[in-house]
């Protein structure tokens, strides 16, 4: 009802605004949204010879270089590292190449077994020697336990189980902090340890073991960073393994599953003739990502509105039906070449705005949002005048709708510029709960390059697209959506397909340039509901 | 009938004084939408490493024409190419021959490959055999305006054709266009006219100051791959050159003097010389075949003349990955032609931006292949998606001025067609001279590159060059820099973007380009070849 009731006022504020100024400024941008450029840059970042889009490969600078060829031949000005278009960071790759255990003669494999890699280095690991049982190796004062009490583990392996005792006696135990394999690594360490092997089971880590072996000898990729992390052993031996393990030195891993969750139980030695051997090779990454600024003037030209998107994909990976470039059409050669058309709307328009614009083009979204992670942390323009960030992550390329949304409408006042907008178009805003239950179970807001933003403090939408496709059966586009994640996400699937369409694409260009627009002219800052999670920092 | 309405309705319209006004002005609107950033952009993208040089039909020739194929989409353009994309196919051959060549008669002699002679198949086949006794044919010239035939009296059936390179001109400056070269100079010619005379195979005489360059030239260009457009076959078997002592030594085997023949060959009254001499061989060919593409965009025009219209055009190839230089394997041809493709995009830009159609369209084409001998306009010429008949004029750019802005410009063919002084005015709109190259004249520069296939086709062409007067620099810096480039960069890994490039030269020269266009583009008439021209008997029946 009360919805409603905005729209009306909302288009009675639209048409009296249209009607003073036909050919204003903002509509000189919302008619250069170029259609035709859209789909020769969708085509073009999704072609086999990007090759995926990954960060630091051939495809990926080619993507990079042709989103900086359109800024300058749009006539952005060049907002990256020294003036150039490109913000150059560092990533380290991170590969478990030598992952071996043994007790006496008794093997255990590699990926089926166990999973163990060299913390903090990448030579090799290697040690021979018993273990030690150290229960859930966690130190807690604040639960008032110690599984290290009296136990010297120096120079020794540790084997420890997955979880807290509080999973098994509630009472027990009141947080569960300190109970992931990392914490348990870094509390062997702590304790002159050479490392620790975990314990998994699915009812303490609430996953399978396949969860673990699937990814483990993949190649996992982060920010470089300094690296003051201890150097040891840190992994995963499997429960029905560790059973196995246990039995060889006269130890029932279910009894000790029961003792472990007591108070009053103490670390046991494990007299095995231990043999681990472990190495990770270490590569690092040339990531960048691409910016070009549209200049305000005037006081407020040096405050920063951001629209960003990722360009980067997974690269080549293992071939599926034969295929082995993963294209990332949807996600998100649809998402730049959207920041592209909006960019050249803007550029191209002859508009000067109060407050600057800057296209950030994003790398390594998919590697954990690394891109903006860089960007954030070493941001080329200050975060504290960065008034608002707006996000491009998949666009809408299936059909015309009637409505629009953007994530994080709720968390700031961005979020009635967006409504404004979309009502100036005629688009309503509001998705069914089903829908809404569908975007927070996949925790969409924090799955992309608007979180990193989120984070750091800036106000942040994350543009979606409607939900009510005109001249399809209700619930169409959401099927759309599943088929999509279902069958192409993070697929070499994820191809052009023949039936897109890009009018709904069209209508939210023209909201999302509407917003932009408002925000970069707008007297006031935008500003975090209070109720949000995410504040200024 | 209704055709000519048409035409009658144009020429009335644009007989009002007002509508040439009219012409000057949109002329001005699209000239000043020719963007210095948008010729840069696209000469950085274009001449990247990531490239990898564009060679045709490799990874990096495709990158390239799908670029700017998502140029022209996204400018708008319609597709031209064939069945309504923006691609035109060139399917190309590419023939690695291995050739034996030894005289046969009374004295018979066999011959050493590269250092007597250079050979090939003119024959899709792997293995090709010819013989046939030798009739040298002088330079093997069939030109009625010059009422020249070297072939008079004589059926060159199954005989082998010695012939020399150049034209008359070259002995006597009374013939001919004196030094300058023709088209019957050029060894394609050769080949061509030896065809059309149904010879089995042909032989060229090098001497270096015919070819206009050394045998070594000759050694590196005709050994290896040779890619050529696949065609049907003619009566040629095979075609080759043979060193001059070799040709002398064959002559003489023959029962003639080579000494003499050739003063003889430049005068009119030269008749062929059947030779007691015969040749044999054998080529064995590795063959390959492939496609490549040339990218075709149509920003159309406006009313009756719209289905006529005028390329804009530059080859988007170069030499692709080859043997290192100073550790550098990538040939990324920045100036040669990333910078005539970037302007080509830039032509386009200009026009988009501007809004301005005028009468007859314009084709915006970017070719393959001219690096392998004009493979992609040959193809286009001969296979086109459009009448020739339909086509006013061929606006060539390959290599653009990068060094700065210049008091001069200057195109090849000015003195062919009325397009020369169509260019003239452009240029003066401008506030720019036109120069004549005479070098390029005597070089025959205007048969090397992709406006000549069409100039064959009878389409008035020109092909762009820079000027020699560099405002803000000494009298002969222009020349330097042209020598500089030809002797340290010119096809090779090092014709990069150099830091010192401007681009205010090269928008000089689009907007030259641009009003050019526009004026073919709204003439009523479409532009003719001059009288004396060697393409005037072309450009008549193309028309007809």
């Amino acid at each position: 009802m009360i919805r409603q009731l905005f729209v009306l006022t909302g288009l009675v504020i639209g048409q009296a605004a249209h009607a003073q100024q036909p050919v204003g400024p903002l509509t000189r941008i919302v008619s250069g949204i170029n259609l035709k450029a859209f789909e020769s840059h969708f085509r073009y970042l999704s072609d086999d010879l990007m090759e995926g889009r990954g960060p630091g490969t051939r495809g990926g600078r080619l993507a990079a270089n042709y989103i900086a060829t359109q800024f300058e031949r749009m006539g952005l000005r060049p907002a990256g590292q020294d003036s150039g278009w490109f913000q150059p960071f560092t990533l380290k790759a991170d590969q478990v190449v030598r992952s071996e255990l043994t007790a006496g003669s008794e093997q255990f494999a590699p990926g089926d077994d166990q999973a163990l890699l060299l913390w903090g280095g990448d030579t090799v690991q290697e040690y021979r020697g018993p273990a030690v049982f150290v229960g859930y190796g966690i130190v807690s004062p604040e639960n008032h336990w110690d599984d290290y009490a009296d136990a010297d583990v120096r120079g020794k392996l540790v084997i420890a189980l997955a979880g807290n005792p509080g999973q098994v006696d509630s009472t027990l135990f009141k947080s569960a902090s300190n109970s992931n394999r990392i914490a348990k690594t870094q509390e062997a360490l702590r304790h002159g340890a050479i490392g620790v092997l975990v314990i998994h089971s699915r009812a303490a880590t609430g996953y399978p073991w396949g969860n673990i072996s699937r990814g483990w000898f993949h190649e996992s990729i982060a920010l470089l960073e300094p690296d003051r992390r201890p150097r040891g052993i840190s992994g995963w031996i499997r429960d029905s393994a560790a059973a196995r393990l246990l039995r060889l030195a006269g130890l029932d891993l279910s009894t000790l599953m029961i003792s472990s969750a007591r108070a009053n139980h103490r670390a046991l030695p494990v007299n095995l003739d231990l043999s681990v051997a472990t190495s990770t090779r270490v590569r690092t990454i040339q990531g960048r990502n691409v910016l070009g600024l549209w200049p305000g003037q005037g006081p407020t030209a040096g405050q920063i509105v951001v629209l960003g998107g990722h360009y980067d994909h997974l690269g080549i990976g293992s071939p599926v039906n034969g295929d082995s470039i993963y294209n990332g059409t949807e996600d998100n050669a649809n998402g730049i070449a959207a920041l592209l058309v909006t960019a050249e709307a803007f550029a191209r328009s002859g508009v000067v705005p109060r407050r600057s614009v800057l296209f950030i083009a994003f790398d390594a979204e998919e590697e954990g949002l690394l891109g903006s992670q860089a960007y954030v942390r070493a941001p080329i323009f200050p975060l504290a005048s960065t008034v608002a960030m707006l996000n491009l992550d998949g666009i809408n390329v299936y059909a015309k709708t009637s409505d629009t949304y953007a994530l994080g409408l709720d968390y700031s006042s961005l979020g009635t510029v967006f409504r404004n907008a979309a009502r100036v178009e005629g688009l309503t805003v509001g998705i069914s709960a089903d829908e809404e239950k569908f975007l927070e179970d996949q925790h969409f807001f924090n799955r992309s390059d608007h979180f990193s933003f989120a984070d750091a403090g800036v106000p942040s939408l994350f543009v979606w697209g409607g939900y009510k496709a005109i001249g399809k059966p209700a619930g169409w586009m959401q099927q759309k959506l599943n088929e999509y994640l279902s069958t192409r996400y993070h697929q070499p699937a994820d191809e052009m397909q023949d039936w897109y369409s890009f009018e709904g694409s069209a209508a939210d260009l023209r909201v999302l340039a509407r917003t932009l627009y408002a925000v970069a002219m707008a007297p006031r800052f935008p500003a975090w509901n209070p109720d949000s999670p995410f504040q200024r920092k | 009938m209704n055709r000519k309405s048409y035409v009658i309705l144009a020429l009335t319209l644009l007989t009002v004084p007002g509508l040439s006004a009219q012409t000057a002005t949109t002329a001005s609107r699209v000239a000043q939408e020719v963007d210095g950033k948008v010729l840069r952009a696209h000469l950085e993208f274009l001449s990247n490493d990531l490239l990898e040089g564009r060679a045709p039909a490799t990874r990096g020739g495709e990158l390239a024409a799908k670029y700017i194929a998502a140029q022209f989409e996204r400018l708008g353009l319609e597709p031209a190419g064939d069945s309504g994309s923006y691609f035109h196919r060139v399917p190309v051959i590419s023939l690695t021959p291995s050739p034996s060549l030894s005289l046969t008669g009374s004295q018979p002699r066999s011959l050493t490959y590269r250092d007597d002679f250079v050979l090939w198949s003119m024959r899709n086949e792997p293995e090709v055999r010819g013989r046939g006794d030798v009739v040298f044919v002088g330079y093997g010239i069939v030109a009625p305006e010059y009422q020249w035939d070297d072939y008079r009296g004589v059926d060159v059936k199954d005989k082998i054709v010695l012939v020399l390179v150049n034209d008359p001109g070259l002995r006597d400056s009374t013939i001919f266009k004196g030094k300058a070269l023709t088209y019957y100079g050029r060894w394609t010619y050769k080949i061509e006219e030896a065809a059309r005379q149904g010879a089995a195979g042909i032989l060229m005489v090098h001497t270096t100051e015919s070819a206009t360059y050394p045998w070594t030239t000759v050694q590196s260009s005709w050994t290896g791959a040779q890619v050529r457009l696949e065609t049907p076959p003619t009566s040629l078997k095979f075609a080759g050159w043979l060193t001059e002592s070799t040709a002398s030594d064959l002559v003489r085997r023959g029962g003639a003097d080579l000494a003499q023949l050739m003063p003889a060959a430049a005068r009119r009254d030269f008749r062929p010389v059947p030779l007691t001499v015969g040749v044999e061989t054998t080529i064995r060919s590795e063959i390959r075949r492939s496609a490549t593409f040339n990218v075709i965009g149509r920003w159309p025009g406006h009313g009756p003349l719209a289905r006529e219209a005028v390329l804009i055009g530059g080859h988007y190839d170069h030499l692709g990955v080859r043997a290192p230089v100073n550790g550098d394997s990538i040939y990324n041809g920045a100036e040669d032609n990333a910078s005539g493709t970037a302007a080509v995009l830039a032509a386009a830009e200009a026009f988009t931006r501007s809004g301005v159609h005028p009468a007859r369209s314009i084709l915006f084409m970017a070719f393959t292949a001219e690096e392998s001998g004009l493979i992609g306009s040959q193809a286009f010429a001969t296979n086109p998606t459009l009448p020739l008949k339909n086509l006013a004029a061929v606006l060539n750019m390959d290599v653009m001025n990068l060094y700065g802005r210049t008091r001069d410009i200057s195109a090849l063919g000015t003195d062919q067609s009325s397009l020369g002084e169509i260019f003239q005015r452009a240029a003066r709109s401008e506030a720019l001279r036109v120069t004549v190259d005479t070098d390029a004249l005597i070089r025959g520069a205007f048969f090397r590159s992709d406006h000549f296939p069409f100039a064959r086709g009878g389409v008035p062409s020109l092909s762009l060059e820079g000027g020699n007067d560099y405002i803000g620099k000494p009298a002969g810096w222009g020349a330097r820099q042209r020598e500089e480039y030809t002797d340290k960069r010119y096809h090779q890994p090092s014709d990069e973007i150099l830091p010192w490039f401007t681009m205010d030269g090269a928008v000089q020269q689009v907007r030259v380009i641009v009003r050019t266009a526009i004026a073919v583009a709204n003439a009523a008439s479409q532009p003719i070849w001059n009288r004396g021209s060697e393409f005037k008997a072309a450009g008549e029946a193309r028309i007809r």
